[in-house]
């Protein structure tokens, strides 16, 4: 009797194989080529134009001039190295916090774990301007609180805290730098089998030697791709060493190109920004490839496979709450202290230190307000839905690319990996400039997507698909085929695949991107800054910025305050939903 | 024959015509005068009262009012307005109660931005074939590049545009002032005092407490570096001196933040004061209590901010008559009330509506005339702008 295998018969007649490109593969492809690579073309057009501004522009003006001017300038090569310095230092600072942070968190009895998951995160709802002003406030070397009670305890004669430095921007840029490195590092962790630990406790090894040597190990492309993510994010930023370089002429290139485009005593210079802009897609270039590297070797770091598993703690045992404390330093200088320094000033009639006469000061009225701004509602509604569509789309697209990046042989697959990317490096002002001159564009065939909410959604979802492409396709990497092709042996679609077997355990990841994107759109305020065109697209990262550059540092304290304040029960609500989920998922494998 | 009594009688009544009619016309005197406060919206009335005007300082209001019809019917078709200028949402909200008052039917879309977006972003659009608002205000210098795209429309036919003076408006009627502006110090009361206040824009450079750091420039010399350039007995020689010696000798603070932001703080004791700062926002945070002054060393730089009329934008008769009105004497005390700025109404310029008026009269008063800043303030970014990006030399 032969044995007929009518399953793999039905596969090989209606399922396309991973391996052949299907047209799904094609749309994800041109899509993203189109997102990135228009504005893109956009930029380089740019970098060449001579023309006043981007409407003026003419393929008969261009010239070399604008990089003649930007690489003859020596200041240009100043900005260089203080860029190289900062974001390198900023990047160690980060990823060595927020690696242990997420041992800690991941794979040890630390207590209130659950507590301080939601709370690094929290750190990412602060816009950054709002941050570094928090630690001028604390450690400016004439008014920071800190400096001055300081001085007065130990009688010093002069700051012992300078923020305004290299140093200063370094240590701010790190903390906040941990979140978003935290949230990458967390899901390698959680979905790492231990295996392989158990085997090296087995064989007498201590728990720091273990993770050194073992968990360290399989974490290394995990670890690589958030140190190449964060080293590029650094670079983009710009809100620290804008308010803490500016004063000192401490310049990265994030605040030279700021400066290009708004100098207050002369035209914006749009080409200059734009070849400015052009080191920063060749910098993506190198560090993608750099990525492409590390992933090309992904086998070999397999860590989830076929086999039930749940995670195994190590055990801390006297540096239990030493640990816990440390965690909790780290949690009160990246979000607690300043996060009180923003409530306290959002009570104040005008900034003051703290005071008998400061508190006596203190009243609703700030609050009040806020309550009575124009247009509250409508902006309310734009910044919901501005959230919602780009954390959903920065999802469903990240997942698609890296499914075609990761898991098929589709010959663009590196192409796109490193389109997917590239937006990253290109500094929000340059791309949502280059954005705005495409709506402009598009305008003139009577769409009408320029000064609607979608403009602004588009601009989000191009930039966070690097990160969302990141997270994803190092979670990907974890899974192994096995379980893929266990699910086709068995007759599932495609689609299926994607939806019971990856879905369910990438899901920890999705919520990632989820969360971090919707808390990072929130307090962006370069993209649409650009693209605002009026009530119809105003958004709270608008709002907040511009009363910010009238002054109102109270009013943006207490809208500060409020946006914390819903972003942490926000964030609560869905670590609890996330990890009831995954603790299902991990009983019914059948462990 | 009427009896003396009767005579009397009569003379009285004469008596009493005579001075009832005498009443009667001393009442229609008063009547017409007092015509404006009687027909005046609530809003304004509240405003005369919380300024503590006489509503006869609106006399000539119906005049500068009265607009074609054709206009009125325009707007009420129109139906909105869409405004980008430097007031703050609320300041725009309370100067606008008149108006909104007295032109019910136009419904407002105001946005406030930094000049990327409220100044250039509309001439991209514009050059695109897109207009993204129907009034500018705070031109400034994008003036030249709007005109050359010819963005502009002529308000000259607009009742009041002559309200303002010559040298506050354009000729060829694509701008017109909107308000005052003095640009000097503010400074921290508790730090600084008053005997160590400059004099003189020089005494800065002299005096040994705004150095290191305790003075702060924001990056606006256009607003009072370019005001004396232009002034006899100063010009080019004095402002090659003197903005390489603020930067050198003083060593200031240099910040990126807004004028406005600066003041903040100033408050702070972030640094002893700010330049340049504007009155009316000092004025908001002494009125709250903050510890904070403002200061003019002589001469005064004047400047005005710019008001213009995009050209084709879908609402041109309520753009009209808005502004219209906002050049009106109502108008103008309305922006006075909203947010402390000194009216440019050639009536209006007067010391009731300043700030501080005791900083600036009796001073000499450096007004920057737009054509000569057009010719100087290229020199003097030569000058500032090479200074501004290396920060102060000599630094460690």
């Amino acid at each position: 009797m032969s044995v007929a295998t009518p399953s793999l018969s039905r596969f090989q007649i209606s399922l396309p194989r991973i391996g052949v490109p299907s047209l799904w593969h094609w749309i994800v492809f041109v899509v993203v080529l189109l997102l990135v690579a228009t504005p893109l073309l956009f930029l380089v057009l740019g970098s060449f134009s001579t023309a006043r501004l981007p409407s003026e522009f003419s393929l008969t003006d261009l010239s070399l001039a604008n990089y003649i001017k930007v690489w003859s300038d020596p200041g240009t090569y100043a900005v260089f190295t203080n860029t190289v310095i900062f974001a390198v230092g900023s990047t160690f600072v980060g990823l060595v916090i927020a690696s242990a942070l997420a041992w800690l968190v991941e794979r040890t009895d630390l207590p209130f774990k659950i507590w301080i998951y939601a709370g690094v995160p929290m750190t990412l709802v602060m816009p950054g301007m709002l941050q570094a002003m928090a630690w001028v406030l604390l450690s400016s070397p004439r008014i920071g609180f800190i400096n001055v009670a300081l001085m007065n305890i130990f009688g010093l004669s002069s700051p012992p805290f300078n923020i305004y430095t290299l140093p200063g921007m370094i240590f701010i840029e790190g903390l906040r730098a941990v979140p978003t490195a935290f949230l990458m590092l967390v899901p390698l962790l959680r979905s790492m089998d231990p295996a392989l630990e158990e085997a090296a406790a087995t064989s007498g090894a201590r728990p720091w030697s273990s993770m050194r040597k073992v968990t360290l190990g399989l974490m290394l492309p995990g670890l690589m791709a958030v140190m190449i993510y964060q080293f590029t994010s650094v670079l983009e930023g710009f809100e620290v060493p804008g308010i803490l370089g500016l004063p000192t002429g401490i310049y990265v290139f994030s605040t030279k190109i700021y400066t290009v485009l708004h100098s207050a005593s002369a035209l914006p210079a749009y080409g200059e920004a734009n070849a400015l802009g052009m080191l920063y897609v060749l910098i993506a270039v190198v560090s993608t490839y750099l990525y492409s590297r590390v992933i090309g070797k992904s086998e070999r770091y397999t860590i989830i496979t076929g086999k039930g598993y749940r995670p195994k703690l190590s055990k801390l045992g006297f540096w239990r709450w030493p640990a816990f404390i440390l965690v909790l330093l780290f949690i009160s200088l990246s979000v607690i202290i300043p996060f009180a320094v923003f409530a306290y000033v959002s009570f104040l009639p005008f900034l003051q230190a703290p005071s008998a006469k400061a508190f006596a000061s203190m009243s609703w009225d700030n609050y009040a307000t806020i309550m009575h701004t124009e247009q509250l509602g409508h902006m309310l509604w734009n910044t919901l839905i501005m959230t919602v569509s780009v954390a959903t789309g920065t999802v469903v697209l990240s997942f698609l690319i890296s499914l075609v990046v990761v898991r098929s042989r589709f010959w663009g697959r590196k192409i796109l990996d490193q389109m997917a990317f590239v937006p990253h490096a290109i500094p929000g002002m340059v791309m949502g400039l280059a954005l705005l001159w495409i709506y402009l564009q598009i305008d003139k065939l009577d769409i009408g997507l320029f000064g609607s909410i979608w403009s602004i959604v588009i601009a989000f979802i191009i930039g966070y698909i690097s990160y969302g492409t990141r997270v994803m396709n190092a979670a990907l990497l974890q899974v192994h085929k096995d379980l893929e092709d266990a699910a086709k042996m068995s007759g599932a679609r495609q689609w299926r695949v994607m939806w019971r077997v990856f879905c369910p355990l990438l899901m920890p990841s999705m919520t990632g991107i989820w969360i971090w994107t919707i808390l990072h759109v929130i307090r962006a305020a370069g993209k649409p800054l650009i693209l605002a065109d009026g009530s119809e697209n105003e958004v709270l990262a608008v709002v907040i910025w511009n009363m910010w550059d009238q002054g109102y540092v109270e009013a943006v304290g207490a809208i500060g305050t409020i946006l914390i304040l819903v972003m942490l029960a926000f964030t609560l609500l869905l670590r609890v939903a996330g990890f009831g989920r995954s603790a299902h998922i991990q009983g019914a494998s059948g462990q | 024959m009427k009896t003396i009594a009767q005579g009397a009688t009569g003379v009285a009544t004469v008596r009493r015509w005579t001075q009832a009619a005498a009443l009667a016309a001393g009442l229609a005197v008063c009547a017409a005068l007092a015509a404006p406060a009687a027909e005046l919206p609530k809003a304004t009335q509240k405003m005369l009262k919380d300024l503590k005007l006489d509503p006869g300082i609106l006399s000539g209001l119906d005049k500068e009012l009265d607009v074609p019809q054709a206009w009125i019917e325009g707007a009420r078709k129109e139906g909105a307005i869409r405004v980008s200028a430097t007031w703050d949402p609320g300041q725009y909200r309370k100067m606008m109660a008149a108006f909104e008052e007295r032109y019910p039917f136009i419904k407002h879309e105001y946005l406030r931005g930094s000049r990327q977006e409220r100044v250039m972003k509309p001439l991209i659009a514009f050059q695109s074939g897109r207009i993204t608002t129907d009034l500018l205000g705070g031109i400034g210098a994008s003036f030249a590049l709007f005109k050359d795209a010819g963005a502009l429309e002529d308000m000259r036919d607009l009742p009041t545009f002559n309200n303002v003076p010559v040298g506050m408006r354009d000729e060829g009627g694509l701008w017109v002032g909107q308000r005052l502006r003095y640009w000097c110090m503010s400074y921290n009361t508790n730090l600084v005092k008053k005997a160590d206040l400059p004099k003189t824009w020089n005494d800065l450079l002299t005096n040994p407490i705004w150095r290191n750091g305790h003075l702060a420039l924001s990056n606006r010399p256009n607003l009072w570096i370019g005001n004396l350039w232009a002034l006899d007995g100063y010009g080019e020689t004095w402002g090659r001196d003197y903005i390489p010696r603020l930067f050198n000798d003083v060593k200031p603070q240099l910040r990126k933040e807004g004028n406005n932001s600066m003041v903040a703080l100033v408050i702070a004791g972030e640094f002893l004061a700010a330049v340049p700062s504007a009155d009316y926002r000092t004025k908001q945070y002494v009125e709250k209590g903050a510890p904070v002054a403002w200061h003019c060393p002589e001469p005064v730089p004047l400047a005005i901010s710019e008001l213009s009329t995009i050209k084709g934008n879908p609402h041109p008769f309520a753009s009209k008559l808005w502004v219209n009105w906002f050049l009106s004497k109502e108008g103008q005390i309305a922006q006075y009330y909203g947010d402390l700025a000194p009216p440019v109404h050639k009536d209006l310029q007067t010391k009731e509506f300043l700030p501080f008026p005791d900083e600036i009269v009796g001073k000499k008063i450096a007004f920057r005339d737009p054509i000569q800043l057009e010719r100087d303030l290229p020199k003097v970014f030569d000058i500032w702008n090479p200074l501004w990006e290396r920060g102060t030399k000599g630094k460690k």
